[in-house]
């Protein structure tokens, strides 16, 4: 009897530390979808008043660029329409503790995904097209022509999974160098749109203990990408972890060494390292449209491509941008009531998208320019429209697991001398192998 | 009678039953078995792969990093947070006026949430915004990089002894205020000191509770989470990863569940190893004595 109490409570006492694994777990997606009590319960309107439910989850929130303007478009939503509440299950992905992917993951495993999703797209996407949980949106746009020609035919071919259109893309971004025009004068050095330029900053930067690029090793997923397309150029940037992306991860060594990254870039979170731009206490920094709404009023900022590396094949011409996140829309939601694709159609309208478009990045949806673009965002443009080389960021094209070797588990590790960037990648290589299996 | 009585009692015990076979036991089976393959970013396809990732998991440098820090941590919270603990509930037993103060004041931080209590300490060591180089300055000193690869594990350590020195000082608090009064009152007419009736009165009452809190400290390290998560996040350089923050990592940053599963039974398998040795161990003690 002792004994099986003992047994009982160790089990207990262990089973405890294995909850948060198990508990997403995942069955294969059941058709004819029987609803579980978690489903019956979530899909009903609420007892009080007759109002539909909506869940919503986006990254629209926190310090998002996006934020205000979703917050004020779902409420103005909301009270034009006093049957719907929605429910805003948001939460943030900038940051070294990415919550948002987190959330997606656990609410995927438990097939409990919100109505209405943005979420990544890419490899990121493939598992939400795997779950079985999201609708084909083909049918809806062939229903209503007028809501889906107003969707760029580029944004939408970009976002099918094996030609099926499971994702609607929105809001688009791009990548790109972020300098302060006024630290470049006031040092007396020429902008950086030479990997020339770009050294002997760094060295007059460190000299006068002012870091030269506001960036974290903890999370250097940007600082990479732009490093490796500036050395790959549009030629080798599909060759995922190839020795030729080698010397990009040497050159970003080199600059750490040469003390051009801020004095704790192991651990400074990603919202300070834009403060730190923002307030002019760097001079660079490797980052993406979602930064531009927080720094435009200062008339010094400017963005531009990486320049190419030494040898390199990149350049000016070559840009990271595209449509990397888009809307999921639940099966479940779709059976329910029609409720929640009037809400997409609304979030889709050209009205809506210009009002998040005049905060920032790009749509895939047509509508009017917002007007009075600051300089930075007409330097923005100027960026896009040199290119003749448009691809999406390595790691929504590659498993997370083999982007992280050489981003945040392994720069670190690069930049400290203790590993080489051609173990990284071969390291890479081994995961993106098993991964893709 | 009997039977019915007992029907009645297993009726009353069956909901917890199962219960704990849908939360505990079921996933608990099912760590087991992902452990066993690669299963990545929670896709219901599951490939075996046999021992792979427990062979992994021997190679892999992060997981040796991560079981010293577990080991600095028990060393940490047994030596400070019981330490402190059994201290400050002494002096605050000795304490006339002002009990219910100190027992409020030492009490609060595990009213905290372990998050906020992360993110505070996080603020106190930034580099750039943090209070602690603010300070520095304020005094004419230079800025420092406080978290980097040989002190991270120590100061993320600081505010897990912090959170929870208040619950074992309550429960040393009451375990002291059990103590019979008149083994105090007769070693007072002897002439015994304070110091003295702590070490050779008070201690050796506490013996049992001393046991429970030490193995529940220790036990306790394996979950330690929340805060490493928020002040390093296993950084710089993995130098302050615990089994658990790199689990969560290889899981839903990187999803690897296959390889996290593994982590999660070698953490089982230690949590449970350890707290059985340490209750023998000190057990052993009790029956000596």
């Amino acid at each position: 009897m002792k004994k099986t109490k003992k047994v009982l409570a160790v089990l207990a006492g262990s089973t405890m530390l294995s909850l948060s694994l198990a508990g997403c777990s995942q069955s294969a997606p059941q058709a004819g979808g029987t609803k579980t009590g978690t489903e019956t319960a979530d899909a009903g309107k609420a007892a009080s008043g007759g109002k539909e439910k909506i869940r919503v989850f986006t990254f629209f929130t926190g310090s998002d660029q996006w934020a205000p303007v979703w917050s004020e478009v779902i409420a103005e939503y909301m009270a034009a329409n006093p049957n719907i509440e929605i429910v805003d299950e948001s939460a943030p992905t900038a940051g070294v503790n990415d919550v948002f992917r987190t959330k997606m993951q656990a609410d995927i495993a438990a097939g409990t995904p919100a109505d209405l999703s943005i979420f990544y797209t890419g490899a990121d996407g493939k598992p939400l097209v795997d779950s079985g949980l999201f609708v084909d949106f083909g049918t809806y746009m062939k229903e209503d022509e007028k809501w889906s020609g107003n969707f760029k035919q580029s944004a939408l071919d970009s976002q099918k999974y094996d030609g099926v259109q499971y994702s609607l893309p929105y809001l688009g971004y791009y990548e790109g160098l972020f300098y302060n025009k006024e630290l470049f004068e006031k040092y007396d050095l020429e902008e950086p749109v030479s990997y020339d330029n770009i050294m002997k900053a760094i060295k007059v930067f460190a000299e006068n203990d002012i870091p030269a690029f506001a960036s974290s090793m903890a999370k250097p997923s940007y600082l990479l990408e732009l490093s490796i397309l500036a050395q790959s150029g549009g030629e080798g940037h599909k060759n995922y972890f190839d020795d030729s992306w080698a010397p990009a991860l040497d050159s970003i060594a080199e600059w750490y060494q040469m003390g051009a990254f801020p004095k704790d870039t192991m651990t400074i979170s990603e919202d300070d390292i834009r403060l730190m731009f923002k307030e002019g206490k760097a001079a660079m920094m490797i980052n993406g449209s979602w930064c531009v709404s927080a720094l435009e009023d200062n008339e010094n900022m400017r963005l531009i491509a990486m320049p190419a590396f030494p040898g390199g094949k990149g350049g000016e011409d070559c840009v990271i941008a595209g449509f990397g996140s888009g809307w999921f829309f639940s099966k479940k939601a779709a059976e329910r009531s029609d409720e929640t694709l009037k809400l997409l159609k609304y979030l889709t309208s050209p009205e809506i998208v210009q009002k998040f478009i005049a905060v920032g990045g790009s749509s895939a949806i047509e509508c009017p320019v917002p007007e009075g673009a600051s300089l930075l965002k007409k330097s923005a443009v100027e960026m896009l429209n040199k290119a003749s080389y448009t691809d999406t960021a390595i790691d929504s094209q590659v498993s997370r697991e083999a982007w992280m070797a050489i981003a945040d588990d392994g720069a670190p590790y690069l930049v400290e001398g203790k590993r080489t960037s051609l173990e990284l990648l071969a390291e890479a290589r081994k995961i993106l192998e098993a991964t893709s299996k | 009678m009997k039977a019915k009585r007992q029907r009645t009692a297993i009726l009353f015990l069956l909901p917890a039953v199962v219960l704990l076979l849908c939360f505990m036991i079921y996933p608990l089976g099912k760590t087991i078995y992902y452990s066993f393959t690669a299963w990545y970013n929670f896709s219901a396809v599951q490939t075996f792969i046999g021992l792979d990732n427990y062979k992994d998991l021997i190679r892999d440098p992060v997981v040796r990093t991560a079981l010293r820090n577990t080991g600095i941590l028990m060393a940490g919270v047994l030596l400070f947070q019981i330490g402190f603990a059994l201290i400050l509930a002494i002096l605050v037993d000795g304490v006339r006026h002002c009990f219910k103060f100190f027992r409020t004041i030492y009490f609060f931080p595990i009213v905290i949430s372990a998050t906020a209590i992360g993110l505070m300490f996080t603020l106190i060591y930034k580099y750039e915004y943090g209070l602690l180089n603010y300070f520095i300055t304020l005094f004419g000193g230079e800025k420092q990089v406080w978290i980097n690869e040989k002190t991270s594990i120590y100061l993320a350590l600081i505010p897990v002894v912090w959170q929870y020195v208040g619950f074992y000082f309550v429960i040393f608090l009451t375990g002291i205020s059990n103590i019979s009064s008149d083994i105090y009152e007769s070693a007072m007419l002897d002439g015994i000191r304070p110091v003295q009736k702590a070490v050779y009165i008070t201690v050796p009452m506490l013996r049992s509770v001393l046991t429970s809190s030490i193995v529940l400290v220790v036990s306790g390290c394996f979950k330690v989470f929340d805060i490493i998560f928020m002040v390093t996040n296993g950084g710089p350089l993995d130098s302050s990863q615990l089994l658990s923050t790199y689990m969560y990592q290889k899981a839903f940053a990187r999803g690897n569940g296959g390889y996290a599963s593994s982590i999660a039974i070698v953490m089982i398998v230690l949590g449970v190893a350890v707290t059985s040795v340490l209750r023998k161990m000190l057990q052993g003690g009790d029956e000596d004595a």
